[in-house]
């Protein structure tokens, strides 16, 4: 108990400061709006303060308690960038009614507490991420499902000329918001089961070592989806934004680079086509390539109001921003959904901007960083896709906005009106948070398997588990030891380090065996969570609960 | 797969640099261009949707801004507003703030002055809302009404003030106009009555009392009378040559007095009858004799030849009289001319406002001017108005003499319209000949004369009304008789 609580001083500490920091950051931007709005503290506001504040204590005890060691900055982030959300949401409801808790920000409202709840109750209920993975069938067909949603007549709604809207008895949902997790997962789980196979060398072009073509299928199967997505749906941002995770998360898996070009030249051959076919793809472009010229200016259909307007109000606000309320966000259209990043860039200038992009980046950065910490590849495939999901959907948005690509019309994460995506959005932070605890857990053999390791090798065999249940006892076994995790003994002093050390030293070793290990096991490992992830191979063979040093070094 | 997630946060890190990039370079190098598109109205709206100080009068608020839900947050309202017109000016979304305290303090108005200075400070750190602050005049309500009263419905002007330290207690032009109908927040609107303003064949917004030059006709007699005694050899009891015509020199045109009189006797009159009966010939053939030289020195003494500014200028466009106007170079015959206030001689009611203010104050001309103090947010002075002294036209002795003059033009004189019962005016009337047939009606005085606190002038286009019966009416709203 000692050495962990070495460890769990100091992150207890670290995660206390900036969690508390991240609240007291959220309370101050809900009272600098009331105050420039409103001019005064009235009791919503003190309602609105008590739940906020409420949610967030439970939220981060859940937290400390079921996952101790999960990453103490990644769910800090995403609370101030939700506060970000839902102050500009309220913010430009405000204009038409000075009630603070007006309907439509009171949705959003909800929606956040329910996202948060949500993802208490996940991180509450699943304790190991890898029991996601013997679903990836069926997440994809719910994903694919949702995705194509839209398309079934009745529900689907038209919004915009995209069609990416249900309505479920009165109820609005954006389905491509959730079919997002459910694609991820599938991808992963996809991914983990035939990167070896993907991986394969075909035939050199120009120098380029490329796949076997009888590979293609998943890809082509996955553009086919994006294509549909893109033509019927109108949704390019959507269609760009699956397929895009799709490619980042093969090329994880397979590290080859010819995947992202192949990947790249279909969906450049799709924009292309499309382009050429349908008009409102070819007004996205004129309006992109000048959206200054009068006429287009003045187009009602496919016009460029919207990115003229967006481009004013964030020049209006220059670098420091004219304040919160002192902007003009009803003279864009979509000023809280499409178009809240230009509102944030009037109100809180350039320096908000650069803010708030660099929180997403950390948010990011963060998740990768889980991605290297975490031991299966399961998970590492998992970070990598929710990780570039956020920062590509921010990418397709607010470079729409500033002009970098055309605009396509993406929500802004956890920020951006629209209650599907949030809730969305926050039961990937739950997964997020799973993954961190599994990836910053300090790292010892229960006491199950210490009993038969015997038959365990680094390199992997697979006779050491009988049935993939087994597999999951062992999971849920290691959780519960958590409060007892023997770990290094007290000399280990600069205990942190010394683990991300050794876990990096143990997975640039498991790396390589890895790609041997399973491309042996290719044909026959289809058990759901067989014992042949990496993570297990990758286990340290020691006949005691020897400190993590010599661990690692055990391997070298 | 360690590597690739290191490439790709390495992709992730250098997208979102490709944003910032790109929003630098819309919020920080293009925003100048943009925020100067003509489509652009948040710069517009920002300018005027600010929150603007008031206009006080004697501790009320004649101009405010007040809150209204639109995309400028808050209309200028002006109550009186025809009442105050030709000294607010007004505010509105097409011209800005234009004309009157609303373009001179406009800084100060809008919280934009040096004066302000701490307060912006304050709001960059504390984002509190712009601070404004508040202008108060030296307008008095009651002599503001009555002047507005007796010329609103003439064509005309008047000015009221203290000659003692030069403040404006009022300020009127006729007919006036309403600032509300410009500070209409719907743009055409504002357009529309800004531009039938300006095609009207009367002018409203021209400001008569500062902005129009008018012959001064007999009032001008002041100034020559002063000449007269700047000689040192003569007084009101002086007698000089009084003819029935004079004939111009060099030129065949002969000049009459008022009604074709006679003043005096055998051929001399006293400079006091001759300001008394306000005859033309003694003055002209004196000012011919006394010489240009004496005749510009002393009209520039007063003030003429040079746009006097009635306010500070350091809160927006100074407020400025346009310059009265005497020739230089003038020929006898033009000598005698501008010596009856003809000719190519055009003053400003201001100007003539002057004439008396000199002599009601021992000869010092005290700068005039409208502002007396300049209030922050917090209602804290930042500015205060002091007399200062603009020009000396004359001696205090002279300036005694001509007292006695004035209050004799008024109680034996012309100018017995402007008496007071109970009360010593001092006055000088005018007529000024604007065509054969039309004239303009000046009246120039102070009162009380024994203590002048108040100086007026007023002048009525083509004579409607006679503007020493309204200078009386100005003046006992003034003396509270």
């Amino acid at each position: 108990m000692s050495s962990v609580d070495g460890i769990g001083h100091r992150s207890r500490f670290l995660s206390f400061t900036v969690s508390t920091l991240s609240i007291l950051i959220s309370l101050a931007l809900f009272a600098l709006l009331q105050l420039r709005m409103l001019n005064n503290f009235d009791n919503g506001f003190f309602w609105f303060i008590g739940i906020f504040l409420g949610v967030s204590v439970v939220f981060f005890g859940v937290i400390r308690l079921r996952n101790f060691y999960a990453d103490p900055v990644l769910v800090p982030i995403v609370l101030v960038i939700s506060s970000i959300g839902l102050v500009f949401v309220t913010r430009i409801d405000l204009k038409d009614d000075q009630n603070f808790m007006s309907s439509s920000s009171f949705k959003q409202f909800l929606a956040f507490i329910i996202g948060v709840l949500l993802c208490v109750f996940l991180v509450l209920v699943v304790k190991d991420q890898r029991i996601f993975r013997r679903y990836y069938w069926t997440s994809m067909l719910i994903g694919i499902g949702l995705l194509l949603l839209p398309l079934v007549p009745i529900v689907g709604r038209t919004v915009q000329g995209s069609q990416l809207w249900v309505n479920f008895f009165g109820f609005q949902f954006q389905p491509a918001e959730f079919a997002k997790i459910f694609l991820i997962i599938f991808f992963a789980g996809f991914l983990i089961e035939r990167r070896d196979t993907l991986a394969l060398a075909g035939p050199r072009v120009l120098g380029l070592q490329l796949p076997r073509f009888k590979d293609m299928g998943p890809l082509l199967f996955v553009w086919g989806i994006s294509v549909v997505v893109m033509v019927f749906e109108r949704d390019l941002g959507t269609s760009l934004l699956f397929f895009g995770i799709f490619i980042a998360m093969l090329y994880v898996a397979t590290s080859k680079i010819s995947w992202i070009i192949i990947g790249l030249i279909l969906f450049g051959l799709a924009i292309s086509v499309g382009y050429s076919m349908f008009p409102h793809f070819q007004a996205r472009v004129e309006v992109w390539l000048d959206p200054f010229s009068q006429i287009l200016y003045e187009r009602t259909l496919g016009g460029s109001y919207q990115i003229v307007q967006g481009l004013f109000s964030l020049a209006n606000g220059g670098i420091s921003g004219t304040g919160l309320g002192a902007g003009y966000p009803n003279m864009i259209p979509f000023a809280d959904s499409d178009y809240i990043f230009a509102v944030i860039g009037e109100e809180m200038g350039l320096l908000g901007v650069l803010a708030l992009l660099m929180l997403y980046l950390l948010f990011s950065e963060r998740i990768f960083r889980q991605g290297l910490g975490i031991r299966d590849g399961y998970g590492k495939l998992l970070a990598a896709g929710i990780g570039f999901s956020f920062m590509l959907q921010v990418f397709v948005v607010v470079g729409g906005i500033l002009r970098v690509i055309p605009l396509t019309g993406l929500t802004l994460p956890f920020v951006a009106r629209g209650g599907s995506s949030l809730i969305a959005n926050w039961i990937l932070v739950a997964l997020l948070i799973i993954l961190s605890n599994q990836a910053r857990q300090p790292y010892e053999l229960p006491e199950i398997v210490n009993t038969s390791y015997e038959n365990f090798s680094p390199l992997g065999s697979t006779s050491s588990y009988d049935s993939p249940n087994q597999g999951i006892s062992w999971l849920v076994q290691k959780n519960d030891t958590d409060q007892e995790i023997p770990v290094g003994g007290s000399k280990v002093k600069d205990d942190q380090k010394s683990i991300m050390e050794s876990t990096k030293e143990i997975e640039t070793i498991s790396d390589d065996q890895i790609d041997n290990s399973v491309s042996l096991n290719a044909t026959v490992d289809h058990k759901d969570l067989s014992p042949n992830t990496p993570d297990d191979r990758a286990k340290p063979v020691s006949n005691q609960k020897s400190s993590y040093k010599t661990t690692g070094k055990s391997h070298e | 797969m360690n590597k690739q997630l290191r490439r790709l946060s390495v992709l992730v890190t250098l997208m979102t640099f490709v944003l910032m990039g790109f929003a630098t370079y819309v919020q920080f190098i293009e925003a100048p261009e943009l925020n100067a598109d003509p489509r652009n109205m948040r710069q517009v709206y920002q300018y005027f949707g600010q929150p603007r100080g008031s206009i006080i009068v004697e501790g009320n608020t004649i101009v405010e801004s007040v809150p209204i839900r639109d995309e400028y947050n808050w209309q200028r309202v002006y109550a009186h507003g025809e009442l105050y017109a030709a000294v607010t000016g007004y505010f509105s979304i097409v011209n800005g703030a234009d004309r009157g305290i609303e373009a001179s303090q406009d800084l100060n108005l809008s919280g934009d002055s040096d004066l302000m200075g701490w307060d912006r400070i304050r709001r960059m750190f504390f984002g509190e809302e712009q601070q404004v602050g508040s202008v108060e005049l030296t307008i008095k309500s009651r002599i503001q009404e009555a002047a507005y009263e007796a010329l609103k419905n003439v064509k005309g002007a008047a000015i009221v003030l203290n000659p003692k330290t030069g403040e404006i207690y009022a300020m009127v032009s006729t007919p006036s106009y309403d600032p509300n109908v410009l500070a209409s927040h719907n743009s055409s609107e504002a357009a529309n009555s800004y531009q039938k303003l300006i095609e009207d064949p009367n002018n409203p917004m021209l400001n008569r009392a500062i902005s129009e030059l008018y012959p001064p006709g007999s009032t001008f007699k002041i100034i020559d009378t002063v000449a007269a005694f700047a000689t040192g050899k003569y007084n009101s009891d002086s007698t000089i040559s009084s003819q029935k015509d004079y004939r111009l020199p060099g030129t065949d045109v002969t000049i009459p007095n008022y009604n074709n009189i006679v003043c005096g006797s055998n051929g001399k009159v006293t400079i006091r009858e001759a300001l008394e009966l306000s005859c033309n010939t003694p003055f002209a053939e004196l000012m011919v004799d006394l010489g240009q030289d004496r005749l510009l020195n002393k009209a520039s003494a007063f003030g003429v030849g040079v746009p006097i500014p009635i306010d500070d200028g350091t809160g927006g466009l100074q407020i400025t009289s346009v310059a009265s106007r005497i020739p230089n170079n003038l020929t006898p015959d033009k000598v005698a001319l501008a010596a009856v206030g003809q000719g190519d001689v055009l003053f400003t009611v201001l100007q003539d406002a002057l004439l008396s203010a000199a002599i009601a104050n021992s000869g010092n001309i005290m700068q005039p001017h409208l502002v007396k103090n300049v209030y922050g947010s917090d209602m804290t002075v930042l500015s205060k108005a002091e007399p200062i002294h603009f020009s000396t036209a004359m001696s205090a002795e002279d300036a005694q003499e001509m007292t006695d003059l004035m209050v004799n033009n008024v109680d034996y004189g012309y100018a017995y319209r402007a008496q007071i019962k109970g009360v010593k005016v001092g006055g000088k009337t005018g007529t000024a000949q604007k065509t054969e047939t039309v004239a303009h009606s000046w009246f120039t005085g102070f009162a009380p004369a024994d203590n002048p606190e108040y100086v007026v002038a007023v002048l009525v286009e083509n004579d409607e009304i006679n503007a020493a019966d309204q200078a009386a009416k100005i003046l006992r709203a003034a003396l509270g008789k």
